[in-house]
């Protein structure tokens, strides 16, 4: 299983937010989609997860082209994070997270679903929160109902649109270090788009660097995330440390 | 706590389900002539010859289906468009669908026109009704071709009920202007909405436009849990948002449209039960829905015993009544419990 996606672009409207982007993820490695504020990030994972079509270009799902794909046989492969979920019901959180057995089942919650759902409380966390309402937790705590959402869903392929954005430091990493261990005990294709590019050198195998719809660098995280690329994607002043890994400082916007 | 089974809330439906039938019961017995509950069983029967046969198997019975059935189907509408327009205030009149029926109805009575030309012109019921069903369905089809050229969305489709609810509310009232006195009383009884004039053909109607929302909106119940956290998380758990929106808002509004045609515009019912069903039984829309019928077929039928006894020998028009008490009742719930149903 891999996601090759191929020639894409994509319009809202007129404006053309992705130009034409080539990029292939592989199984078992998290790849960080990174870059500036409407650089096409949230636009690439649409895609992939077929909420937008593009214009021209295709997406191919191991061997299949995403347009060949039925919309319930995708959902059983693919789970979508998009970012700020709410709802307008007064939903408890297991409720929210049981949805992510929706591919899975015609009408009843067998047993087994029941046990995928409390695992994946479980392991975002959120077991404690089962029974409380969805609007009454904070940001940080429904991203990761979200995130045990999208785990019950079982899918080979993991879209997580800025999973940690809501998260304090410590969530950060223990969210991010989840989502690497069971991409590998899994062997999922993971795909996230961050904002820090720290934590993209810590826990990404792989870090895509995207600027105005178009893809400006790819490759191994600390060969992406350069001070060079970062001045010239970001706008910003950067500067490497090394402590013993690497890791950016950002001294000033240009 | 770990998931309430599945079985626990499928006993809580059935448990649920005996208020209907006792109901059914209370509301063949009592009205204006009250008939003892074994003289009611007998003439179910059919052991009753005589006038308390006659009102029990010509009136109280397709009254009553009709009282059950609309309760239900109506409840059943007003959860599933809750769900497709995200919006815990939507309910089939927010389609325009009540405005368009009334509209349809003062057509017939204050100009005498019938717009498909069948039975008798003078039998004012038979063309209000027809003229109300002919109307909402081009209410449906403009609403929902509106809204389709704007993607589906909820908001699409809230606001072309909106306008064309202004729009059919305007006409109306430009006929109601119009109108002599006798026609403008019996226009004000139709609009109130009422249980009085359904026989039996209505009450067969009404049963045709329950199993048209029951079946469409379990069909799709899955498809609305996944609706309310928003469309990209719909899609992404293999549903599509236009086609479930499409059907459920066909299937709502054409079912709406006939429950309007026999009984009129009887609000609240579609917008309280649901909120009560959430209430007892969460958000998922596999129960939701079966035990929003189930308030709802309750609360028209203790509503329509209600208007049949209150003022004895007087009917109140079931409409009049259900607003009268849903309206408290429903700002009580509100003021109680506003956090666990609006967020």
């Amino acid at each position: 299983m891999r996601i090759l996606v191929e020639g894409v672009v994509v319009y809202y409207g007129a404006f053309r937010a992705l130009d034409g982007v080539t990029v292939e993820f592989q199984q078992g490695e998290v790849t960080a989609v990174l870059g500036p504020n409407g650089s096409g990030k949230t636009t690439l994972l649409r895609t992939i997860s077929k909420i937008l079509r593009p214009e021209e270009g295709a997406v191919y799902v191991g061997e299949r082209d995403l347009r060949e794909l039925k919309e319930g046989e995708l959902a059983k492969l693919m789970g979508y994070m998009p970012q700020g979920v709410e709802s307008r019901f007064p939903m408890r959180v297991w409720e929210v997270v049981a949805l992510g057995r929706k591919p899975h089942v015609a009408w009843a919650l067998t047993p087994r679903d029941v046990q995928v759902v409390e695992e994946a409380m479980k392991l975002a966390g959120v077991e404690r929160l089962a029974d409380r309402y969805l609007h009454e937790l904070s940001g940080g705590e429904r991203q990761k109902v979200m995130l045990a959402r999208v785990l019950a869903q079982e899918p080979k392929v993991l879209l997580l649109d800025e999973p940690t954005s809501h998260l304090d430091l410590r969530y950060q990493i223990e969210v991010l270090k989840l989502v690497r261990l069971i991409t590998k005990e899994r062997g999922l294709v993971t795909i996230a788009s961050l904002h820090d590019i720290n934590l993209a050198l810590r826990f990404a195998d792989k870090a895509v660097l995207m600027k105005d719809g178009l893809v400006y660098a790819i490759g191994k995280p600390e060969d992406v995330l350069t001070p060079e690329n970062v001045v010239e994607v970001f706008n910003v002043k950067a500067a490497l440390v090394k402590n013993p890994r690497p890791f950016i400082v950002v001294e000033d916007a240009v | 706590m770990g998931l309430p089974s599945d079985k626990l809330k499928g006993a809580l439906v059935v448990l649920a389900a005996a208020l209907p039938l006792l109901l059914f019961f209370a509301s063949v017995s009592l009205g204006s002539i009250s008939i003892p509950f074994d003289r009611v069983l007998s003439a179910l029967i059919g052991n009753v010859e005589g006038v308390e046969g006659t009102i029990v198997w010509s009136y109280r019975v397709p009254r009553t289906i009709a009282s059950l059935v609309a309760g239900a189907t109506l409840a059943i509408n007003g959860a599933v468009l809750q769900a497709l327009t995200r919006n815990p205030l939507a309910s089939p009149f927010t389609l325009g669908l009540n405005s368009a029926a009334s509209f349809g109805a003062a057509l017939a009575i204050i100009v005498g026109r019938n717009l498909i030309g069948l039975g008798d012109p003078l039998a004012l019921t038979a063309a209000a009704s027809t003229n109300a069903f002919v109307l909402s369905v081009i209410a449906i089809v403009v609403v929902t071709g509106l809204a389709g050229l704007r993607g589906m969305t909820p908001e699409s489709l809230v606001l072309g009920g909106i306008a064309i609810a202004y729009l059919f509310s305007a006409a109306t009232s430009f006929l109601q202007y119009l109108a002599g006195e006798t026609q403008l009383r019996i226009f004000v009884l139709w609009a109130m909405g009422d249980l009085m004039r359904v026989d039996w053909l209505g009450a067969y109607l009404l049963i045709v436009a329950l199993v048209i929302s029951a079946m469409l909106s379990l069909k799709i119940a899955w498809d609305l849990n996944a609706l309310s956290l928003g469309d990209e998380t719909a899609t992404s758990l293999g549903t599509n948002p236009r086609t479930t929106r499409l059907v459920g808002t066909l299937a709502t509004a054409f079912s709406t449209a006939l429950v309007a045609s026999q009984i009129g515009p009887v609000g609240f019912v579609c917008l309280m039960s649901p909120h009560i069903a959430r209430h007892l039984i969460g958000t998922d829309n596999r129960y939701v829905i079966p035990m929003a019928a189930i308030i709802g077929t309750s609360l028209l039928t203790i509503a329509d015993i209600g208007a049949r006894t209150l003022m004895r020998p007087v009917e109140i028009p079931v409409g009049v009544i259900t607003a009268m008490f849903g309206a408290p009742f429903f700002l009580g719930l509100f003021v109680r419990a506003r956090r666990q149903i609006w967020q």
